[in-house]
Protein backbone atom coordinates (compact mmCIF):
# COMPACT_ATOMS: atom_id res chain seq x y z
CA UNK A 1 0.00 0.00 0.00
CA UNK A 2 1.39 3.39 -0.83
CA UNK A 3 2.76 5.18 1.89
CA UNK A 4 2.53 2.77 4.72
CA UNK A 5 6.36 2.13 4.45
CA UNK A 6 7.38 5.86 5.26
CA UNK A 7 4.43 5.88 8.07
CA UNK A 8 5.80 2.97 9.33
CA UNK A 9 9.07 4.39 9.46
CA UNK A 10 8.20 7.74 10.85
CA UNK A 11 6.30 6.06 13.94
CA UNK A 12 9.31 3.62 14.15
CA UNK A 13 11.78 6.79 14.69
CA UNK A 14 9.34 8.28 16.56
CA UNK A 15 9.04 5.21 18.63
CA UNK A 16 13.15 5.79 18.65
CA UNK A 17 13.10 9.37 19.86
CA UNK A 18 10.83 8.23 22.80
CA UNK A 19 13.26 5.52 24.16
CA UNK A 20 16.28 7.63 23.55
CA UNK A 21 14.87 10.85 25.39
CA UNK A 22 13.57 8.35 27.80
CA UNK A 23 16.92 6.68 28.32
CA UNK A 24 18.85 10.34 28.01
CA UNK A 25 16.28 11.19 31.19
CA UNK A 26 17.01 8.34 33.33
CA UNK A 27 20.60 7.74 32.92
CA UNK A 28 21.89 8.39 36.43
CA UNK A 29 24.91 9.99 34.97
CA UNK A 30 25.40 13.65 33.62
CA UNK A 31 25.07 13.50 30.14
CA UNK A 32 25.67 16.54 28.07
CA UNK A 33 25.08 17.26 24.16
CA UNK A 34 26.97 19.40 22.34
CA UNK A 35 26.13 20.68 18.86
CA UNK A 36 28.56 21.86 16.03
CA UNK A 37 30.33 24.90 17.43
CA UNK A 38 30.92 23.79 20.67
CA UNK A 39 27.94 24.79 21.86
CA UNK A 40 25.42 22.39 24.33
CA UNK A 41 22.31 21.96 23.15
CA UNK A 42 20.89 19.46 26.29
CA UNK A 43 21.97 18.37 29.81
CA UNK A 44 20.12 15.66 31.18
CA UNK A 45 18.53 15.79 34.68
CA UNK A 46 21.95 14.26 36.35
CA UNK A 47 23.82 16.53 34.37
CA UNK A 48 21.44 19.86 35.11
CA UNK A 49 22.27 18.87 38.82
CA UNK A 50 25.61 18.50 38.92
CA UNK A 51 26.34 21.88 37.04
CA UNK A 52 23.95 23.45 38.75
CA UNK A 53 21.50 24.33 35.60
CA UNK A 54 17.85 24.51 34.91
CA UNK A 55 16.40 24.07 31.82
CA UNK A 56 18.64 25.86 29.32
CA UNK A 57 16.40 28.81 28.58
CA UNK A 58 17.53 31.96 27.62
CA UNK A 59 21.14 30.89 26.80
CA UNK A 60 21.16 29.70 30.58
CA UNK A 61 23.82 26.96 28.62
CA UNK A 62 25.94 29.32 27.24
CA UNK A 63 26.30 31.67 30.34
CA UNK A 64 26.99 28.04 32.23
CA UNK A 65 30.10 27.09 30.19
CA UNK A 66 31.52 30.80 30.74
CA UNK A 67 31.78 30.22 34.17
CA UNK A 68 32.74 26.43 34.98
CA UNK A 69 35.99 27.55 34.51
CA UNK A 70 37.47 23.78 34.16
CA UNK A 71 41.06 22.31 36.25
CA UNK A 72 42.58 19.49 34.76
CA UNK A 73 43.45 16.63 37.73
CA UNK A 74 45.86 18.65 39.34
CA UNK A 75 43.59 21.64 39.86
CA UNK A 76 45.35 23.85 36.84
CA UNK A 77 43.30 25.87 34.17
CA UNK A 78 42.14 23.40 31.67
CA UNK A 79 42.64 24.86 28.30
CA UNK A 80 39.29 25.04 26.19
CA UNK A 81 41.04 23.04 23.85
CA UNK A 82 41.54 19.91 25.70
CA UNK A 83 38.39 19.80 27.24
CA UNK A 84 36.56 16.00 26.27
CA UNK A 85 33.70 18.07 23.99
CA UNK A 86 36.53 19.71 21.88
CA UNK A 87 38.45 16.56 21.89
CA UNK A 88 35.45 14.40 20.69
CA UNK A 89 34.53 16.90 18.33
CA UNK A 90 38.00 16.37 16.72
CA UNK A 91 37.02 13.00 16.44
CA UNK A 92 38.60 11.53 19.47
CA UNK A 93 37.37 9.05 22.57
CA UNK A 94 37.44 9.66 25.64
CA UNK A 95 37.47 7.75 28.47
CA UNK A 96 37.93 8.80 31.94
CA UNK A 97 39.25 11.63 32.15
CA UNK A 98 39.19 13.35 35.37
CA UNK A 99 38.42 17.20 36.04
CA UNK A 100 36.56 20.15 37.82
CA UNK A 101 34.88 22.97 37.46
CA UNK A 102 33.73 25.74 39.79
CA UNK A 103 29.74 25.75 40.03
CA UNK A 104 27.42 27.75 42.60
CA UNK A 105 27.70 24.94 44.73
CA UNK A 106 31.57 24.72 45.04
CA UNK A 107 33.88 22.94 42.83
CA UNK A 108 32.77 19.63 41.28
CA UNK A 109 35.10 16.94 40.84
CA UNK A 110 33.85 14.29 38.03
CA UNK A 111 35.08 11.41 35.36
CA UNK A 112 34.15 12.39 31.57
CA UNK A 113 33.71 10.03 28.83
CA UNK A 114 32.92 11.86 25.09
CA UNK A 115 32.61 10.60 21.73
CA UNK A 116 31.64 12.11 18.63
CA UNK A 117 28.14 12.11 17.26
CA UNK A 118 28.63 11.22 13.47
CA UNK A 119 26.20 12.35 10.92
CA UNK A 120 25.17 9.87 8.06
CA UNK A 121 27.88 11.14 5.50
CA UNK A 122 30.62 11.14 8.05
CA UNK A 123 30.99 14.09 9.23
CA UNK A 124 30.70 15.67 12.65
CA UNK A 125 27.67 17.14 14.23
CA UNK A 126 28.42 17.32 17.59
CA UNK A 127 29.37 15.41 20.60
CA UNK A 128 28.45 13.52 23.68
CA UNK A 129 29.84 14.13 26.70
CA UNK A 130 29.23 11.49 30.21
CA UNK A 131 30.07 12.95 33.43
CA UNK A 132 30.54 10.56 36.27
CA UNK A 133 30.71 13.01 39.61
CA UNK A 134 33.60 11.83 41.88
CA UNK A 135 33.59 14.67 44.06
CA UNK A 136 32.95 12.56 46.94
CA UNK A 137 35.67 10.19 45.90
CA UNK A 138 38.78 13.35 45.98
CA UNK A 139 37.57 14.47 48.93
CA UNK A 140 37.82 11.10 50.39
CA UNK A 141 41.40 11.15 48.61
CA UNK A 142 42.48 14.49 49.89
CA UNK A 143 41.45 13.77 53.68
CA UNK A 144 43.48 10.53 53.94
CA UNK A 145 46.69 12.18 51.63
CA UNK A 146 46.23 14.40 54.62
CA UNK A 147 46.03 11.97 56.88
CA UNK A 148 49.15 10.49 56.01
CA UNK A 149 51.24 13.47 55.90
CA UNK A 150 49.96 14.16 59.22
CA UNK A 151 50.95 10.80 60.66
CA UNK A 152 54.38 10.80 58.55
CA UNK A 153 55.45 14.28 59.83
CA UNK A 154 54.36 12.32 63.96
CA UNK A 155 56.43 9.36 62.78
CA UNK A 156 59.72 11.23 61.73
CA UNK A 157 59.64 13.69 64.56
CA UNK A 158 59.32 10.23 67.02
CA UNK A 159 62.26 8.73 65.30
CA UNK A 160 64.10 12.09 65.35
CA UNK A 161 63.36 11.74 69.05
CA UNK A 162 64.84 8.33 69.67
CA UNK A 163 68.10 9.15 67.01
CA UNK A 164 68.83 12.17 68.86
CA UNK A 165 68.88 10.89 72.47
CA UNK A 166 70.59 7.64 71.31
CA UNK A 167 73.14 9.80 69.58
CA UNK A 168 73.27 12.03 72.66
CA UNK A 169 73.94 9.17 75.18
CA UNK A 170 76.82 7.35 73.10
CA UNK A 171 78.55 10.70 73.04
CA UNK A 172 78.16 12.88 75.51
CA UNK A 173 79.11 12.25 79.33
CA UNK A 174 75.99 10.98 81.32
CA UNK A 175 75.30 9.99 84.25
CA UNK A 176 72.88 7.45 85.57
CA UNK A 177 70.23 9.73 86.61
CA UNK A 178 70.52 11.55 82.76
CA UNK A 179 70.79 8.17 80.90
CA UNK A 180 67.80 6.21 82.73
CA UNK A 181 65.96 10.10 81.59
CA UNK A 182 66.69 9.50 77.87
CA UNK A 183 66.36 5.92 78.24
CA UNK A 184 62.82 6.64 79.19
CA UNK A 185 62.18 9.21 76.58
CA UNK A 186 63.37 6.49 73.97
CA UNK A 187 60.88 3.79 75.27
CA UNK A 188 57.75 6.30 75.42
CA UNK A 189 58.99 7.66 71.56
CA UNK A 190 58.70 3.90 70.62
CA UNK A 191 55.32 3.05 72.11
CA UNK A 192 54.05 6.21 70.07
CA UNK A 193 56.00 5.65 67.38
CA UNK A 194 53.91 1.75 67.34
CA UNK A 195 50.66 3.63 67.84
CA UNK A 196 51.26 5.81 64.54
CA UNK A 197 52.05 2.76 62.77
CA UNK A 198 48.80 1.44 63.74
CA UNK A 199 46.87 4.76 62.85
CA UNK A 200 48.74 4.27 59.48
CA UNK A 201 47.92 1.01 58.85
CA UNK A 202 44.27 1.13 59.85
CA UNK A 203 43.49 4.35 57.75
CA UNK A 204 45.05 2.26 54.34
CA UNK B 1 62.40 27.51 78.05
CA UNK B 2 64.10 30.63 77.38
CA UNK B 3 62.19 34.23 78.02
CA UNK B 4 61.56 36.57 75.83
CA UNK B 5 63.58 39.25 75.12
CA UNK B 6 66.84 37.71 75.63
CA UNK B 7 69.19 39.23 74.06
CA UNK B 8 72.31 37.59 72.33
CA UNK B 9 70.98 33.96 71.44
CA UNK B 10 72.66 32.47 68.30
CA UNK B 11 69.91 29.78 67.87
CA UNK B 12 66.78 29.87 67.72
CA UNK B 13 64.75 26.62 68.06
CA UNK B 14 60.87 26.18 66.83
CA UNK B 15 59.51 22.78 66.99
CA UNK B 16 56.12 21.97 69.35
CA UNK B 17 56.91 18.42 70.28
CA UNK B 18 58.34 19.29 73.59
CA UNK B 19 60.88 15.99 73.74
CA UNK B 20 62.21 17.01 70.32
CA UNK B 21 62.71 20.73 71.05
CA UNK B 22 64.76 19.42 74.31
CA UNK B 23 66.89 17.02 73.13
CA UNK B 24 67.84 19.61 69.83
CA UNK B 25 68.33 22.17 71.74
CA UNK B 26 70.30 19.32 74.97
CA UNK B 27 72.81 18.42 71.85
CA UNK B 28 73.41 22.30 70.23
CA UNK B 29 74.13 23.83 73.28
CA UNK B 30 76.89 21.05 74.08
CA UNK B 31 78.06 21.65 70.21
CA UNK B 32 78.89 25.27 71.99
CA UNK B 33 75.37 27.26 70.60
CA UNK B 34 73.35 29.47 72.98
CA UNK B 35 69.81 28.03 72.37
CA UNK B 36 66.44 29.99 73.11
CA UNK B 37 63.47 27.29 72.23
CA UNK B 38 59.72 28.48 71.19
CA UNK B 39 57.28 26.12 71.39
CA UNK B 40 55.04 27.29 68.44
CA UNK B 41 55.73 29.94 65.09
CA UNK B 42 53.72 32.74 66.94
CA UNK B 43 55.87 31.83 70.43
CA UNK B 44 58.89 32.79 68.40
CA UNK B 45 57.33 35.32 67.04
CA UNK B 46 56.79 37.03 69.78
CA UNK B 47 60.45 36.34 70.82
CA UNK B 48 61.69 38.28 67.57
CA UNK B 49 59.27 41.26 68.07
CA UNK B 50 60.61 41.14 71.82
CA UNK B 51 64.22 41.61 70.51
CA UNK B 52 65.50 38.29 69.85
CA UNK B 53 67.68 37.98 66.89
CA UNK B 54 68.90 34.18 66.45
CA UNK B 55 71.67 34.20 63.99
CA UNK B 56 69.74 31.21 62.93
CA UNK B 57 66.05 29.93 63.25
CA UNK B 58 65.87 25.83 63.22
CA UNK B 59 62.11 25.72 62.18
CA UNK B 60 59.44 23.10 62.42
CA UNK B 61 56.85 23.25 60.10
CA UNK B 62 53.64 21.70 61.26
CA UNK B 63 52.78 23.20 64.43
CA UNK B 64 49.60 24.46 65.95
CA UNK B 65 48.61 28.56 66.83
CA UNK B 66 51.03 29.67 63.91
CA UNK B 67 52.96 26.59 61.85
CA UNK B 68 56.48 27.42 60.28
CA UNK B 69 55.02 28.65 56.98
CA UNK B 70 52.80 31.09 58.60
CA UNK B 71 56.13 32.27 60.70
CA UNK B 72 58.12 32.53 57.84
CA UNK B 73 55.27 34.59 55.82
CA UNK B 74 55.24 36.81 59.11
CA UNK B 75 58.93 37.60 59.07
CA UNK B 76 58.86 38.08 55.58
CA UNK B 77 56.62 41.00 56.21
CA UNK B 78 58.69 42.65 59.25
CA UNK B 79 61.64 43.99 57.96
CA UNK B 80 63.85 43.54 60.83
CA UNK B 81 63.37 40.03 60.91
CA UNK B 82 63.52 39.00 57.01
CA UNK B 83 66.61 38.72 56.77
CA UNK B 84 66.67 35.91 59.87
CA UNK B 85 68.15 32.59 58.20
CA UNK B 86 66.17 29.89 58.42
CA UNK B 87 66.58 26.02 58.47
CA UNK B 88 63.90 23.91 58.18
CA UNK B 89 63.71 20.61 59.92
CA UNK B 90 60.57 19.05 59.13
CA UNK B 91 58.77 15.33 58.57
CA UNK B 92 57.44 16.60 55.71
CA UNK B 93 59.79 18.48 53.20
CA UNK B 94 58.02 21.14 51.53
CA UNK B 95 59.13 21.49 47.34
CA UNK B 96 57.52 25.05 47.37
CA UNK B 97 59.63 26.88 50.55
CA UNK B 98 63.41 25.76 48.81
CA UNK B 99 63.56 29.46 48.07
CA UNK B 100 62.35 30.82 50.97
CA UNK B 101 64.82 29.15 53.60
CA UNK B 102 69.04 28.32 53.83
CA UNK B 103 68.08 24.32 53.79
CA UNK B 104 65.61 21.75 54.36
CA UNK B 105 66.25 19.09 56.48
CA UNK B 106 64.21 16.01 56.89
CA UNK B 107 63.06 14.09 60.15
CA UNK B 108 65.18 12.18 61.64
CA UNK B 109 68.14 14.43 61.41
CA UNK B 110 71.53 13.66 62.80
CA UNK B 111 73.08 16.10 65.14
CA UNK B 112 76.27 16.15 63.11
CA UNK B 113 73.99 17.18 59.94
CA UNK B 114 72.46 19.57 61.10
CA UNK B 115 75.54 21.12 62.96
CA UNK B 116 77.23 21.09 60.05
CA UNK B 117 73.93 22.61 58.19
CA UNK B 118 73.89 25.67 60.72
CA UNK B 119 77.45 26.25 60.87
CA UNK B 120 76.93 26.99 56.90
CA UNK B 121 73.87 29.17 56.95
CA UNK B 122 74.07 31.49 59.68
CA UNK B 123 74.36 34.42 59.75
CA UNK B 124 77.79 35.89 61.00
CA UNK B 125 77.62 36.37 64.86
CA UNK B 126 78.07 39.19 66.18
CA UNK B 127 81.08 38.26 68.16
CA UNK B 128 79.24 35.67 70.13
CA UNK B 129 79.89 32.24 70.36
CA UNK B 130 78.29 30.80 66.59
CA UNK B 131 81.17 28.46 66.03
CA UNK B 132 80.47 26.85 68.91
CA UNK B 133 83.38 24.93 70.46
CA UNK B 134 82.16 21.31 69.28
CA UNK B 135 84.50 19.47 67.54
CA UNK B 136 82.10 19.45 64.74
CA UNK B 137 83.51 23.18 63.46
CA UNK B 138 84.00 24.04 60.12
Amino acid sequence: MPGTQPEQLLTRARHQVTELEAIFAAHADGLVIYGPDGEIRSMNPAAREMFGASDGSEGEYAELMKALAPLDADGDPLPLDELPSRRAMRGELVHGFVMAVHTAKGLVWYSASAAPLWTADGAIAGAVVSCVDVTHLRRLKEEREKLVRALTHDARTRLNVIQTHGELLGRAAVDAEDARRRGGIIVSSTRRLAGIIDALVDGS
Amino acid sequence: MASAGTPGASLLVVEDDRDLREVLSDSLRLEGFDVLEAADGLDALEQLRHGVRPALLVLDLVMPRMDGRELLGAMRGEGALADIPVVLVTGTPPRDLQGEVRAILKKPVGIDELVACIRRNAAPARGDSLGGTGAARS
